[in-house]
């Protein structure tokens, strides 16, 4: 009972930092989104090995939103992909139920319950389950450990916080010590308020490098937020959960940071393509063959296509985890994206994805997940109690198109007046 | 338990970031407006002069200075610059105290990095009864090595070029290769090209040593500093 009241307490008071701490992040996420762009290059792995067509990144006058007719295309897939998740998102229920009511039920037995577990899961509402449970404690376990293992491969590797940024020879050494200090801090799980503190403040540091870094290394910040709303006396806990509160600006950050990531890739062209330059194994993904269309490999724009559309898949992923859209299903694919990358495309030089996957997997196996779309749903549901098809159609039709319209074309137009080539 | 509280985490933060701002400056000392320039990270602003450090394991006086100097007189692209070191004549006598280190190091001026061969250098030292034990490339920002491998007579040779590289990767972990950001075979051009990490200093006598290792000797040996790009202006991938 003591302990209960006592978990009680402390809950309460954990959702009460994790909402104060909100405000902070928000202002620097704000502070992140209105960035001057007066910095322009972070680390590049490689020059590219072949010159881009820049003309197709620039302004195409005489074409609809003066875009090259290929990039408005793939545009067009992702908002109407961005749209059918946020009109299946609001119809999730009665979709589920009828499915449930009708073709699980006639089937019955396990297949039913794998069926309704199955629904559950898509939908983002909590599942049951031993193994589910389990899976969900181990990613919580290997969320707040993996960024311990990452920093000491990257001190060893002379690099801060990510491989791909190499420390100065004149500092190195006090930076590599300093991580493995902070590495010693996560994987005792000592004084995790401060392990939140010193992320952030590296995060910061990074900023020096350009607001490029900076917005790279976004998704560092993910873990921070737990580490921040852990007590004090962490060391002697077994933290396996994370609450609601928790969760959500975990979820907000996590989106925010591949959304940006994804505006940055569209923006920074030749870095993405110099990648793929480097691992050409890339070009061949199925998710962005789907958004260019899979074009032939002697097709002049296949490089530049493949740059836009594994951008905009990123902003729309990014986008539909922060808000809470199906994040199961988009942290899922994103796994197993990032899994690829690490085992199939890049190999061993990709191994501090390990920290991305597990902040995946812990949205992924969370039964705390919330959705920032609830206000409009709700509206929705009021329509339909009321038996308003008309109303409810227009709620969601209207939700879906100006959220996919939004998202995607005013700023992909916007960049289109910035000369990249240089960068 | 108790929790940390939002001031004490901005607190926290601020102190940390400052921290970090302020080795970086302590060890990099420069103009406040210049921190905020952009630059690649790890990166020098610009290009340096590019130098070529040989690290000899002998090199004990004038003498052994003189072979060195004399040996790469023939390579025009390059200048052995002075170093003090104990004449000849006094390391010649009887009564000469034993140094605790026998070797040293030279620095090469670079007039024309285009044309300097590595292996030149390493054959024409090596033909003077001396050897460097590393030859460091610094000074450009970021830089590209390409070995000839005149023996790459199929798919087979490349491949296994390919596979013997590989270990570069494992001998990273322990202080090797350091500077190596990674590799490319091209088997029709039969060259080996060894991307270095931005602002490194490239150990060619290291990839040497791997070649001879995985069974290949390199014809030839230069270090490319133009756009990777450049070299094949109208290709496409």
């Amino acid at each position: 009972m003591t302990r209960e009241i006592l978990t009680g307490a402390r809950d309460a008071w954990r959702a009460r930092a994790a909402a104060r701490l909100s405000v902070p992040l928000t202002f620097l996420l704000i502070l992140l989104a209105s960035g001057v762009a007066l910095a322009h290059e972070r680390f590049v792995k490689h020059n590219l090995r072949y010159p881009l067509h820049y003309e197709f990144f620039g302004r195409w006058p005489g074409k609809p939103l003066g875009l090259h007719p290929d990039m408005l295309m793939i545009a067009l897939r992702v908002a109407g992909i961005l749209g059918a998740f946020f009109a299946i998102w609001f119809l999730r229920h009665t979709l589920t139920e009828r499915i449930e009511r009708t073709a699980l039920r006639r089937v019955g037995g396990a297949i039913q319950a794998w069926g309704h577990k199955l629904a559950c899961f898509l939908t983002d509402r909590p599942v049951r389950g031993k193994l589910f449970h389990a899976l969900g404690e181990w990613a919580v376990i290997l969320f707040l450990r993996s960024p311990g293992l990452v920093l000491m491969y990257s001190a060893t590797n002379d690099s801060l916080v990510m491989p791909s940024y190499p420390l100065d020879p004149a500092s190195a050494s006090i930076f590599k010590f300093a991580q493995v200090g902070l590495a010693i801090l996560i994987l005792t799980q000592t004084w995790l308020p401060l392990c939140g503190a010193m992320i952030v403040g590296t995060w910061l540091y990074l900023f020096r490098w350009g607001w490029m870094v900076a917005v790279d290394a976004v998704p560092v910040l993910t873990v921070a937020v737990v580490y921040c709303t852990s007590p004090w006396q962490s060391h002697k806990l077994a933290i396996t959960k994370i609450n609601a509160d928790q969760m959500r600006i975990l979820r907000l950050v996590l989106g925010f940071g591949f959304f940006a990531l994804g505006w940055l890739k569209v923006f920074n062209h030749n870095l993405v393509a110099g990648v793929a330059d480097n691992a050409p194994s890339v070009l061949n993904d199925p998710m962005v063959a789907m958004l260019t269309g899979n074009p032939a490999p002697t097709y002049i724009f296949r490089r530049e296509t493949w740059v836009i559309a594994f951008g905009l898949a990123e902003v729309m992923s990014g986008f539909l985890v922060m808000i809470g859209v199906f994040s199961r299903v988009w942290t899922s694919i994103m796994a197993f994206m990032f899994t690829k990358l690490m085992l199939v495309d890049f190999g061993w030089d990709e191994i501090p994805h390990i920290y991305p996957i597990a902040a995946m997997l812990v949205v992924i196996f969370s039964n705390r997940l919330t959705s920032e779309v609830d206000p409009i749903e709700k509206m929705d549901l009021e329509a339909w109690r009321a038996g308003k098809p008309l109303k409810r159609f227009m709620i969601i039709g209207a939700t879906a198109t100006v959220s996919a319209v939004l998202i995607i074309f005013p700023l992909l137009y916007l960049i289109s007046f910035f000369d990249r080539s240089g960068m | 338990m108790t929790f940390a509280s939002t001031k004490t985490l901005v607190v926290l933060t601020i102190l940390w970031a400052i921290a970090l701002f302020g080795i970086d400056y302590a060890k990099n000392p420069k103009a406040a407006e210049s921190m905020w320039t952009s630059k690649h990270m790890g990166e020098s602003a610009k290009d340096g002069k590019p130098i070529i450090k040989l690290s000899m394991n002998h090199l004990c006086c004038t003498g052994c200075l003189s072979d060195v100097t004399k040996a790469l007189e023939k390579l025009s692209s390059v200048k052995v610059m002075p170093k003090e070191l104990p004449s000849q004549e006094s390391t010649d006598m009887e009564s000469v105290e034993k140094p605790k280190d026998y070797g040293a190091e030279v620095d090469l001026e670079v007039t024309d990095l285009k044309t300097v061969d590595f292996m030149a250098i390493d054959r024409a030292l090596r033909d003077s009864g001396l050897v460097a034990d590393r030859m460091e490339l610094s000074g450009p920002r970021h830089f590209r090595l390409n070995a000839e491998l005149h023996h790459m007579c199929c798919g087979l040779c490349a491949t296994g070029v390919r596979e013997g590289l590989e270990i570069t990767k494992g001998l990273k972990a322990q202080g090797h290769f350091k500077w190596l950001d990674s590799f490319v075979v091209d088997k029709p051009k039969k060259l080996v090209t060894a991307h270095a990490r931005y602002d490194a200093s490239a150990d060619v006598s290291e990839l040497i040593n791997a070649l001879n290792h995985i069974g290949f000797q390199p014809t030839s040996l230069f270090a490319v500093v133009d756009a990777e790009g450049a070299a094949t202006p109208n290709s496409a991938p």
